[in-house]
């Protein structure tokens, strides 16, 4: 790992972090919204699929150590031991899937369809049996109450897509994957 | 490396990095289920303490706070549209307290001594193929970023207003993902003059 892809998966675990202290809503009891899957989402499109899953064990890594890291400032050892806790471990997997359907070059279909499958679809595999489990749930009632989160989350999909798209006008740069001058220069002449 | 540590050989200073960060631990969690009433807000007195007790100047308290300001007058506005005023009362009390506590280990804890700390932490993972010390440089240069990049939404939301964008309210995402790649990217070639590849 060089010094530059360190430096990525610490920004994109602030950056996530960061979207979390923009504020959350819980609306129906147990799990807030949060812009932080934006982050989720971001990190697998822009780092790919196993830097961007290092970037989310950072994050959780932080807040096990008890910084505010998650949206609404929470942290420390507590989160693990909430109806939440799933959701996390889906953190780890969407980049993945995100960013192995996205692939080298962002093309918005691709963003789109990677961010439903891997920033919902995954994270609610990871998280509604174990929000279920410790809701007193079962899984059917608990997907029925984790519908008021998919306007939301399908609100993120369209803007992980059109950020990613306006990122990679703005600064194709950040999508090298290996970085290097030579390979650089070579993406720009084609 | 932008570091917020303030000298003034308290002994809040002077305490264990590991004591430190099991306090922070363990307050966090107990934070969690602080129980939803106005007399949460008294929790904000605990951080407060600490920073009257590390000997840190009025100055420095007032510069976090400040920091803390727009998120709170953010969270009061959209706690009271969708929740009741004693859970946006519990909310903000929870955050600011927990923030605070954080800006305190911060303001008081050499970033060296936290990255041996968690490298020290992360060292019965190395048979996994860990790199212990890059786990630790992670999570410093983590910590940093996120002071860095809420400077930059502040920047970017200020920069768009007063040029009276009227755009989507998402609109600062794209370059605060821009200024926080470049930071990333300056950062990687600070580490790079330091010798870490």
């Amino acid at each position: 790992m060089t010094a530059r892809d360190l430096a990525r998966i610490a920004v994109f675990a602030a950056l996530t972090a960061g979207l979390g202290l923009l504020g959350s809503f819980t609306v129906v009891g147990a799990v807030p919204i949060t812009l932080q899957t934006l982050g989720v989402m971001l990190a697998g499109v822009v780092l790919g699929p196993w830097r961007g899953s290092a970037s989310m064990a950072l994050l959780i890594l932080g807040v096990a150590l008890g910084l505010p890291l998650l949206a609404g400032g929470r942290g420390g050892l507590g989160v693990f031991v909430t109806p939440t806790a799933g959701y996390l471990i889906g953190w780890l997997v969407a980049p993945i899937i995100i960013g192995l359907i996205v692939g080298k070059r962002p093309v918005w279909w691709r963003v789109a369809l990677g961010s439903v499958i891997g920033g919902i679809l995954v994270i609610y595999l990871f998280g509604i049996p174990v929000q279920a489990w410790f809701t007193q749930l079962t899984i059917g009632e608990t997907i029925i109450t984790s519908l008021v989160f998919l306007p939301g989350d399908l609100v993120k999909v369209v803007i992980t897509t059109i950020v990613t798209m306006g990122l990679y006008r703005a600064y194709p740069k950040a999508f090298d994957k290996s970085p290097g001058t030579k390979r650089r220069r070579a993406n720009q002449n084609h | 490396m932008l570091s917020l540590y303030y000298p003034t050989g308290s002994l809040i200073h002077r305490l264990p990095t590991w004591l430190k960060l099991l306090v922070l631990a363990v307050g966090s969690t107990a934070l969690i289920w602080l129980p939803n009433s106005y007399w949460a807000l008294l929790a904000v007195v605990v951080p407060l303490l600490g920073y009257f007790l590390a000997r840190l100047p009025v100055r420095v308290l007032g510069t976090d706070l400040f920091r803390l300001s727009w998120l709170i007058v953010f969270l009061l506005i959209t706690q009271l549209i969708f929740n009741e005023p004693v859970q946006a009362a519990t909310v903000i009390a929870r955050l600011t307290t927990i923030i605070l506590a954080a800006q305190l280990f911060t303001r008081t804890t050499k970033i060296q001594h936290l990255i041996t700390t968690v490298e020290q932490l992360a060292k019965p993972l190395r048979p996994l193929g860990v790199n212990p010390y890059k786990v630790a440089l992670a999570v410093a240069l983590m910590l940093s970023a996120l002071g860095q990049i809420v400077g930059f939404i502040g920047q970017v939301r200020d920069a768009q207003r007063a040029r009276g964008v009227r755009l989507a309210a998402w609109s600062w995402v794209v370059p605060v993902l821009v200024l926080s790649l470049k930071h990333a990217d300056d950062v990687a070639d600070a580490l790079v003059v330091r010798g870490l590849d």
